[in-house]
């Protein structure tokens, strides 16, 4: 029986990622000859361990582009210089240049089920995709103590949905309401269920995130899932938290968005 | 509504800024305390500086500007540099409201675990990074390395950018 997640340690994050992928049925698993993918990296900050680390992506992308995919879209734009980070990136450059990188345009979705978000101004180009890939990395995040693939879907949105998020209970301050903050998360996660989560726990700050910088860890793992809640409850370990210690994350299941109990879920964990 | 939301929270969370919008100052560029490419040999600008003012310093870093913003924050510049080996470095300059401010935000920043070191009125480096402050000023230097030539130009960055705060009116 497949897995529900897949933990991979290793030196090489590339490789890792390349093995999370082929251990959860290979990316055909995923995706169909012809697909348009878009993937929504955690790349905007320039601070080591606060971004996906690039060799991770590139896996995904490249896997996808072997998979037959049409287009990749790119669905938030990384930081400048984000892929000459990577030493694979002058090698890949053919899979780079396939990448269409995002309009800036956001179209507004209602959320029937969101108890604190009823709608959100979202990136377009999601909406274009037949495939949708989440590519977070595991971090510390000061509001929500944690930062992976939940949270990294508000990477989809406006400024003026994510502004909602963190003050729209009139609370002053940007982490005054986590309870809210964490139920926007949640509802923001109905609008749609990534095909496959992947979440880069190689090298990641455990103090001052989002931005960095800060102190740095090193789990030398890529975890792979089909799930996101199921991703962030074995991903927060890296960081010292349980799954309960992460607002969100309870908030995202209760949602029906997927298990967080450890004992529920199938993992397989190696080293590379 | 969410434009009301962001107006009524920045004038009775951040009252400095409404107190300074009663008396404004004329403001010249922050780009004039990067470092020139002349004083630094081998590394040139990566693209061009990126710039915050205010509540804008949420789209540049996130929820990182939560602290500065609760603790006054005026504007931001952020460069990168880059190397002929490719190496980059990062440097983050905030103005804050106060030298108070700064020094608030500085307390945040580096904490108390780093190796003090003498750039501005107070400095600290990390394993690949550099904080201090002067005046109304907090900056953050950071590389993607700890090897010691790394470490070296954080520190030779952060003494030129100290000296052009020296310098400005």
């Amino acid at each position: 029986m497949k897995p529900d997640l897949v933990a991979v340690k290793g030196k090489d994050p590339y490789v890792n990622t390349l093995r999370a992928i082929q251990e959860l049925g290979g990316i055909e698993a995923f995706m169909r000859r012809g697909d348009r993918v878009g993937v929504l990296v955690n790349s905007p900050f320039k601070n080591i361990g606060a971004s996906v680390n690039p060799d991770v992506a590139l896996a995904v992308i490249a896997k996808c582009l072997e998979g037959g995919a049409k287009e990749i879209r790119y669905l938030k734009d990384p930081h400048r210089g984000y892929w000459e980070r990577s030493p694979k990136s002058g090698k890949l450059a053919t899979v780079l240049k396939a990448l269409k990188y995002e309009s800036g345009d956001h179209v507004k979705v209602e959320i029937p089920g969101g108890l604190s978000l009823k709608d959100a101004r979202v990136t377009k180009e999601l909406w274009d995709c037949d495939v949708f890939i989440n590519i977070s990395i595991t971090k510390h995040h000061q509001g929500v103590l944690y930062s992976g693939a939940l949270k990294n879907m508000m990477g989809l949105c406006a400024f003026s949905t994510n502004s909602y998020f963190h003050l729209g209970t009139l609370k002053l301050g940007w982490f005054a309401d986590l309870d809210h903050l964490s139920q926007c998360i949640a509802d923001l996660n109905l609008i749609k269920k990534p095909d496959l989560c992947i979440s880069d726990a190689t090298t990641f700050i455990t103090e001052k995130g989002p931005y960095g910088p800060g102190k740095l860890a090193s789990a030398e793992t890529v975890v792979a899932s089909t799930n996101g809640v199921s991703l962030d409850a074995f991903c927060c370990r890296f960081l010292g938290l349980q799954p309960e210690d992460v607002l969100m994350i309870g908030k995202a299941s209760r949602n029906g968005l997927g298990e967080m109990k450890h004992d529920r879920i199938r993992i397989k964990s190696l080293s590379v | 509504m969410i434009l009301s939301i962001l107006l009524s929270w920045s004038i009775v969370s951040f009252s400095p800024i409404f107190s300074q919008a009663e008396e404004p100052r004329p403001k010249e560029s922050l780009l004039h305390l990067l470092p020139l490419e002349s004083d630094l040999k081998v590394w040139k600008l990566d693209g061009e500086p990126q710039t915050a003012e205010g509540i804008r310093l949420f789209e540049l870093i996130n929820g990182g500007a939560e602290e500065y913003v609760k603790e006054g924050f005026s504007r931001a510049v952020m460069a990168t540099y880059r190397n002929n080996e490719g190496k980059r470095i990062n440097l983050d300059i905030y103005e804050m409201l106060t030298p108070e401010s700064a020094k608030s935000i500085y307390r945040k920043k580096a904490g108390n675990k780093g190796q003090k070191v003498s750039v501005g009125e107070e400095a600290a480096m990390e394993d690949y990074y550099l904080n201090f402050r002067k005046g109304a000023y907090q900056v953050t230097l950071s590389g993607y390395d700890t090897r010691r030539e790394t470490l070296e130009w954080l520190l030779r960055m952060a003494r030129l950018v100290a000296e052009s705060i020296s310098a400005s009116p």
